[in-house]
């Protein structure tokens, strides 16, 4: 019965609605299978000269519904760029592919670097390449329970995309190192339909042919010729740090105003962190003392610090410079000259945007007539 | 073999069937909207070669009394298709009561007086309960007179 077929169909659909809907996608039914052929037949009951007559059946006509090939590739999460750091790799955004066609169908899946300018999933344009990428897709439908893809696992065609189902395809990226703060880098990826059927990418259909209402032909509902092309893609966060270290004479130049032996010296060293950047975080600051410095334990008379001040910008804060793993206020000096700030386990250093970390310490220059 | 019933339900589509009194003729379009000259859309009737789903057909049943005597009581019926819904109104006919079935054919009533029983609940019949559409002329059918039913539906 016509009625109870329905209700049974309206059910099968709610499941499929349900499914989409926890993606936030929103699929449409299919339809009638392509290839299903539809008839009519009327009938005629009638009297003449009140006797009742045989009834009379019309011809029959008939008409194979035809493959309206409809799906969409959109990106799950949108609008919503994956941050990367350069050098970083296995990022990853996701497609979401869904057959609203009246048929089963295969596809073909391309995947390339956008090109510079190109729109990326409503959140700005193109402005580098990732610098590797590649796909694979869920080894299920998302009403097969849309297992999450995994990198290397399923990187070819899509076989049998099931009238009214959706499948997940996630990209991979590998951020190159060559990546700079605030770029974007899309991903396009291109599905093409096919006719479904056998095993493997079934044959291209063709479009546009002459009308026939006994064969099953393909209408293009979406004007695209079975190919939709859909960018997502990467945004690089990362922080961007210049150094600058500089001197100033405390005394000892005889009035000179130069650095010359026997003059005191203040070296300040200051890493900044530019506006709009991410954290910088576990900074190691390394100095090679030079040899023909000593440098000033305690700071000298005068000085308003002992070894080494640091300012992480709340304010200076004394600093041992003693030997490497004797305290944990992170400063040490080697018997090499090696003057180390931070420690990444003991005392890590993080400069936010527009931040800076500054370390002061004196040294004199060594007079070469009182220098063994 | 689904090609060989194509072409028979074809030739069959072309063919009226004369059986004793009434010559009756079946045919099937569909809706194309198109622009004409002036730039204004115009509907137009084509045959019902590429059909997809959420389109209109147009079914149009012309029965002709081929005799020499008048026919009466005459009564037109057509089956809704499983993978059709009756377009709501659509169904036409001069002099004719338009009634339609829910249960297959059995019974016929005017649509506003249809009702469906579902889970133990009454309610009043919608387009997708009907399986049947039926033209009742109100007079005779001359002899020589022809005389046209039509209906819509979308396909599912």
């Amino acid at each position: 019965m016509k009625l109870k077929s329905k209700t049974a169909n309206l059910s099968l659909r709610l499941v499929t609605l349900v499914a989409a809907s926890l993606l936030g996608q929103q699929a449409l039914a299919a339809g009638t299978e392509a290839g299903t052929t539809v008839t009519n037949t009327a009938s005629v009951d009638y009297f003449v000269g009140g006797f009742d007559q045989t009834d009379i059946t019309s011809n029959t006509v008939a008409f194979v519904v035809d493959r309206r090939v409809n799906f969409t590739l959109v990106p799950l999460d949108t609008p919503n760029l994956v941050p990367v750091s350069p050098g970083g790799t296995d990022y990853w955004v996701d497609f979401l592919l869904t057959n609203v066609s009246n048929s089963d169908l295969d596809f073909d899946l391309g995947l390339a670097e956008a090109a510079l300018g190109t729109p990326v999933d409503g959140s700005g344009n193109d402005t580098n390449d990732m610098g590797t990428l590649e796909y694979s897709i869920s080894g299920n439908t998302i009403s097969g329970g849309d297992p999450l893809p995994v990198r290397g696992v399923n990187t070819g065609i899509i076989d049998e995309l099931g009238s009214d189902e959706a499948i997940r395809i996630r990209v991979w990226g590998d951020a190159a190192l060559t990546l700079l703060n605030g770029q974007i880098a899309g991903a396009e990826l291109t599905a093409t339909a096919f006719e479904a059927g056998a095993a493997g990418i079934g044959a291209a259909l063709a479009y546009g042919v002459a009308n026939d209402d006994a064969t099953v032909q393909n209408v293009d509902v979406n004007a695209n010729n079975g190919v939709a092309v859909s960018v997502d893609g990467f945004l690089v966060e990362t922080a961007n740090l210049s150094v600058a270290k500089s001197y100033s004479i405390i005394d000892g130049d005889l009035g000179s105003g130069l650095p010359i032996p026997g003059a005191r010296l203040q070296y300040e060293i200051v890493i900044s962190n530019a506006a709009g950047a991410s954290d910088a975080t576990d900074i190691v600051v390394t100095d090679l003392i030079d040899p023909s410095l000593t440098f000033l334990l305690g700071g000298g008379a005068g000085s308003d610090f002992t070894d080494i001040q640091v300012d992480d910008g709340g304010g200076p804060v004394e600093c041992t410079a003693d030997d490497p793993g004797v305290d944990s206020d992170g400063c040490s000096l080697d018997a090499g000259g090696n003057l180390v700030v931070g420690d990444t386990a003991l005392r890590p250093i993080t400069i936010a945007a527009s931040g800076s970390y500054t370390v002061r310490f004196q040294v004199r220059i060594d007079d070469p007539a009182t220098t063994p | 073999m689904k090609l060989m019933t194509g072409i028979a339900l074809l030739l069959m589509a072309f063919t009226a069937a004369a059986q004793g009194h009434l010559e009756v003729l079946t045919t099937v379009h569909k809706e194309v909207i198109f622009e004409n000259a002036t730039g204004e859309e115009e509907t137009r009737l084509v045959q019902a070669e590429r059909v997809v789903p959420g389109e209109k057909v147009i079914y149009t049943i012309t029965f002709t009394n081929i005799s020499d005597e008048s026919a009466d009581d005459v009564v037109i019926t057509n089956p809704i298709a499983e993978d059709l819904v009756y377009v709501d109104g659509s169904a036409s006919g001069a002099d004719m009561d338009i009634q339609f079935s829910t249960d297959a054919g059995t019974t016929f009533a005017a649509a506003a007086d249809l009702t469906v029983t579902e889970n133990g609940e009454t309610r009043a019949a919608t387009v997708e309960d009907f399986t049947h559409v039926r033209w009742v002329m109100r007079n005779d059918l001359a002899a020589g007179a022809q005389g046209t039913a039509r209906f819509a539906a979308i396909l599912e």
